[in-house]
């Protein structure tokens, strides 16, 4: 009958038996759950970001495109580049309207305000989570807000505060 | 995981961001030169310019170069699906979309055309 102590180095002897033996059992568990928790806190946070990174972007083209709302009566008045505000705010609805807006849902309608030569535009969307939303007590979506400013060029000589009225 | 979907994020942003340039490349090209091609110069400098490599990029544009036209630049860009540092990137990965809109100045001058958008 072999030994089982054949193979090894003279003078080895047997390590004690731990006490903790078959606590690994609970540990793995539990440091899967963590990562499982924190890899959804990564994904949900991601999926956030990009909602509202969508969201200034199109707050950003469609306060651009406002300012190609020039009134041509006071241009051609007076000289002066000052926005139509009933044009402007037309102009930026199209804007949001024509943008393929993907992880976020407009939640309040458009605010478009507009003073001499410089609009601004507001915009409050809604981002749903991924993960979250399957835990009880936890928000399923987050609010999130943009705002963009865009000044009309050409007239140097009127001149205009930095977003003033956004 | 985590590495690797901040990879898509940033490729997505970058996309973005390349959209933004090619769009308004068009939009504010002279009327002599190819605002294709500018767009799509425009989009492989915003790459660059964040890292990126313009060879995994295809941009499709959409609309006319005329006043009040609504052009949409659209770039699509490859992620690798691992990403060594210093080594550079392996394998297909996914693709990311992203797209901007931008509307033709109706006063811009050199265009054929009426500013029909700009009547009250």
């Amino acid at each position: 009958m072999p030994s089982p102590e054949r193979g090894r180095p003279a003078g080895w002897t047997p390590l004690p038996k731990m006490p903790e033996a078959g606590s690994v059992l609970l540990l793995v568990p539990a440091a899967v759950l963590i990562l499982i928790v924190l890899a959804s806190i990564a994904v949900d946070s991601a999926v956030v970001f990009l909602g509202q990174r969508e969201l200034a972007n199109a707050a950003a083209a469609a306060a651009r495109d406002a300012t190609t709302a020039v009134s041509d009566p006071r241009f051609y008045g007076s000289g002066a580049v000052v926005l139509d505000p009933g044009r402007a705010d037309r102009v930026a609805r199209a804007a949001i309207a024509a943008r393929d807006m993907r992880g976020v849902t407009l939640s309040e309608p458009v605010s478009v305000t507009v003073e001499g030569r410089q609009v601004c535009v507001s915009l409050t969307g809604r981002v749903e989570r991924i993960v979250a939303r399957s835990f009880p007590g936890v928000p399923g979506t987050v609010t999130v807000h943009a705002r963009s400013t865009a000044t009309a060029a050409g007239d140097p000589g009127t001149a205009v505060a930095r977003r003033t009225i956004c | 995981m985590v590495a690797n979907a901040w990879g898509v994020l940033d490729a997505k942003m970058a996309a973005s961001g390349a959209a933004r340039e090619a769009a308004r490349a068009f939009v504010t090209a002279p009327p002599s030169a190819d605002p294709i091609a500018l767009a799509h110069d425009a989009a492989a400098a915003s790459l660059r310019a964040v890292g990126r490599s313009p060879q995994r990029m295809t941009l499709s544009m959409a609309g006319a170069f005329v006043r009040c036209a609504r052009i949409v630049a659209t770039v699509r860009y490859q992620v690798p699906l691992v990403h060594v540092p210093l080594l550079g990137g392996f394998g297909g990965g996914l693709t990311v979309a992203a797209r901007h809109s931008e509307l033709v100045d109706p006063y811009r001058t050199g265009l054929p055309g009426e500013a029909v958008c700009a009547q009250p």
